[in-house]
C-alpha cells in the first residue's frame, strides 16, 4: 500500500482534553491550524499581547530618551569579538580600533592622568607634563621611556613599575 | 483572566525597572553579595578581551587585569600577529598612557604563555615575531616568544641563533631578536647572569653586547618576581655592587638596565644630579652610570640633550648623549628627530657636537632602518656634522650596547 499523495496537517502535539497521556491526540487532534486559531483569536490573549506590545515599546523609548541606544553603548565600549576571524591589515586596523574604543571607555571611568607631549609655545618648548584631561596630543612613546621619565612626586605611582 | 493580571503585571514592572535606574544591575540579595565576594576573593575573573573590566585598576591589578585581558584578546585572535599590532596602535593613541607604559612587560608573558600553549617552535620563530619596530608592546611579544623557545635554541647552538636574528627584516628587529635571546638563556640558567653572559659570547662579540641587555631586563623581571621568574640565588639589588662586578664588555648595559628598571619615580633634570647619583664612580663605571642616569631624564630627547649640556666633564657629557631616547619619537613626524640631531649642532660645539651628530646618527639609524642617512643626515648644517651623522648611520649594525 502506498502512501496517500497528500497529507493533512500534522498533529502538533501536546495534551488537550482529559484524554489519557499518550492516547488524547488519537481521538482531538491537536493542529497548528487550531493552535493558531486560538492564539490569535482568544481575547484575552490578544488582550495580553497588546500590553507586552505596548510594554516592550515603553522600555524602548524610555533608553531612546535617556540617550542609551543599546548598539550604540555596545560599539562605544569596544568590541574585540569583531575582529577574532579577521587576518591582516583588516585585523589590524579592527584591533587598534575596538581595543582604542576599550582604552577609552576604561579611561574615561577611570579618569586616569596621562603623560602627553604639549605643543611648545613662547614660554616652553616641547614641555612633556603630565595632565590630568583635555590634550587631543599623542602620548610620547614607550613603555621604558615614559615610565622613567615622566615619573615626579605628582606622579600616580603606577607609572613607577619597576620591573618592564 | 488570570493570565492577562500576570502580563500586564509583568509590563508594568519592566516599565519601572526602565525608568529608575534599569541600565544598572540590579543590587543582589546580601547573601547573594556574600557569596559573590568570597568568590572574587579566591577566584580569578574569567577573561573577555574587554579591557573595560580593568576601569579604575592601578598599580599591580590594573597591571594584572591588563595582562588577563590583552592575553584573552590575543589568544582568540585568528591572527595573533594583527592583534599584538592592533593593540599597539591602540596603546599608542591611548591618552592615559597607562597600556604604553606597561605593554612591553604584559606582553612578554603573553606571548611566552601564548608560544608555550600553541607548540611555537624555533622553526616557527621567526613568521610568529612582530614586523614592526616598536620597542613598547610588539618587542615585548617578540621577546616573550624567544623566551619560550629557550630549550630549543639551547639545543641548535649560536650558530643557528645567530642565522635566525640575522634573518630579521629590520635592524631595529634584528636587536631586538638577540635582545629576546638574553631572555632565554636567563630562564634557562635560572636566573643566573654569569652563566648567561657566557651564552651570549657564544653568539659572537657583535651580539654579546645586546644579548645582555635580555639577561639584565630578565634580571630585574627576577628581582620583582614577574613574568614567572625564579628569584636569583644571590639577590643583589645595589646597581653599584651589580655592575661593579660584571665584565667590562656588559658593565654598560648593567647600568643602563638598573636604572631604567629601578629608578622608582626619579627623574633627573639636571646634569648635577647626575653627577651626584653617579659620584665616588670612575672610568668606566661612572660612565656607564652617567648613561643610564641620563635615560631617566627628561623623555623628550631634545631636553636631554639640554640635561647633558649640564655636564662639566666632555667624557661624562658624551656618556649622558648615549642615554639620548631617540625611540621617543618614532610615532611623531619625521623632522622631529632631524630637530634632534640639529640640536647637537646648537646645544654642543666643536668635538662635543661632532660625538653627539654620531650617536645619534646611529640611534636614528637603528629606528629608522638606516633610512635616516639620506632623510636626516643631509640636512645638518656643516659638513662635519653630515659626516660623523653618516658616520653614525653607518656603524649602526656594530651592537648597541646603551639602546633598547
Amino acid at each position: 500500500m502506498s502512501a496517500p499523495a497528500t497529507r493533512r496537517l500534522r498533529p502538533a502535539g501536546g495534551r488537550s482534553g482529559t484524554q489519557p497521556f499518550g492516547e488524547g491526540w488519537r481521538n482531538t487532534p491537536t493542529t497548528l491550524e487550531s493552535v493558531l486559531t486560538q492564539s490569535l483569536l482568544s481575547p484575552s490573549r490578544r488582550w495580553a499581547a497588546l500590553v507586552a506590545l505596548l510594554a516592550s515599546g515603553a522600555v524602548l523609548g524610555v533608553l531612546l530618551v535617556r540617550g542609551e541606544d543599546p548598539s550604540a553603548a555596545v560599539a562605544a565600549r569596544g568590541n574585540v569579538g569583531l575582529c577574532t576571524n579577521l587576518k591582516g591589515d583588516a585585523a589590524r586596523d579592527c584591533y587598534a580600533r575596538e581595543v582604542g574604543r576599550e582604552l577609552v571607555a576604561a579611561g574615561g571611568r577611570a579618569g586616569t592622568p596621562q603623560a602627553i607631549f604639549a605643543a611648545p609655545d613662547e614660554s616652553t618648548t616641547n614641555v612633556v607634563t603630565f595632565a590630568s584631561q583635555d590634550d587631543t596630543s599623542a602620548a610620547l612613546l614607550c613603555e621604558l621611556h615614559i615610565r622613567v621619565g615622566a615619573t615626579d612626586e605628582s606622579t600616580p605611582s603606577w607609572t613607577s613599575w619597576v620591573a618592564q | 483572566m488570570r493570565r492577562l493580571l500576570v502580563v500586564a503585571l509583568a509590563a508594568l514592572m519592566l516599565l519601572t525597572v526602565a525608568s529608575c535606574g534599569g541600565s544598572e544591575a540590579p543590587k543582589p540579595a546580601p547573601d547573594e553579595t556574600l557569596t559573590k565576594s568570597i568568590e572574587e576573593a579566591t577566584a580569578e575573573p574569567a577573561a573577555t578581551g574587554d579591557l573595560n573590566s580593568c576601569a579604575g585598576l592601578v598599580q599591580d591589578e590594573g597591571r594584572s587585569c591588563y595582562s588577563r585581558e590583552l592575553a584573552a584578546i590575543v589568544n582568540g585572535a585568528g591572527d595573533p600577529l594583527a592583534a599584538v599590532e592592533g593593540i599597539t596602535k591602540a596603546a599608542y593613541a591611548d591618552q592615559s598612557g597607562f597600556l604604553l607604559a606597561n605593554c612591553h612587560g604584559i606582553m612578554h608573558t603573553v606571548a611566552r604563555e601564548y608560544a608555550l600553549r600553541t607548540g611555537l617552535t624555533l622553526a616557527k620563530l621567526m613568521d610568529s615575531l612582530p614586523r614592526t619596530n616598536d620597542p613598547g608592546c610588539s618587542a615585548g611579544y617578540a621577546h616573550g616568544l624567544v623566551t619560550a623557545v629557550a630549550p630549543e635554541i639551547e639545543k641548535a647552538g649560536p650558530k643557528v641563533a645567530v642565522r635566525l636574528c640575522a634573518n630579521s627584516e629590520t635592524r631595529y628587529q634584528r636587536y631586538s631578536c638577540t635582545h629576546g635571546f638574553g631572555h632565554a638563556f636567563m630562564r634557562l640558567t635560572n636566573e643566573e647572569i654569569a652563566s648567561s653572559l657566557k651564552m651570549c659570547e657564544q653568539l659572537g662579540s657583535g651580539l654579546a653586547a645586546d644579548c645582555s641587555q635580555g639577561i639584565y631586563h630578565d634580571y630585574w623581571f627576577a628581582v620583582n618576581g614577574l613574568d614567572s621568574t625564579a628569584k636569583p640565588k644571590d639577590l643583589v639589588t645595589d646597581p653599584r655592587q651589580l655592575c661593579g662586578a660584571q665584565p667590562e664588555l656588559f658593565v654598560r648595559v648593567c647600568w643602563y638596565r638598573s636604572f631604567v628598571e629601578t629608578a622608582k619615580g626619579t627623574r633627573v633634570e639636571s646634569g648635577p644630579q647626575i653627577d651626584e647619583l653617579c659620584s665616588g664612580l670612575e672610568g668606566l663605571q661612572r660612565q656607564a652610570c652617567v648613561t643610564g642616569a641620563s635615560v631617566i631624564g627628561p623623555p623628550d630627547p631634545v631636553n636631554q640633550l639640554a640635561v647633558c649640556a649640564g655636564m662639566e666633564v666632555d667624557t661624562d657629557v658624551i656618556a649622558c648623549i648615549r642615554g639620548t631616547k631617540v625611540q621617543n619619537l618614532m610615532n611623531f613626524p619625521p623632522e622631529m628627530s632631524v630637530d634632534l640631531i640639529k640640536a647637537c649642532n646648537t646645544t654642543f660645539r666643536g668635538a662635543l657636537a661632532i660625538a653627539c651628530d654620531r650617536w645619534l646618527g646611529k640611534t636614528l639609524g637603528v629606528v629608522s632602518d638606516g633610512k635616516f642617512r639620506t632623510t636626516g643626515c643631509p640636512e645638518l648644517p656643516t659638513a662635519a656634522a653630515r659626516k660623523a651623522c653618516v658616520a653614525g648611520v653607518k656603524s649602526m649594525d656594530g651592537p648597541l650596547v646603551t639602546f633598547s
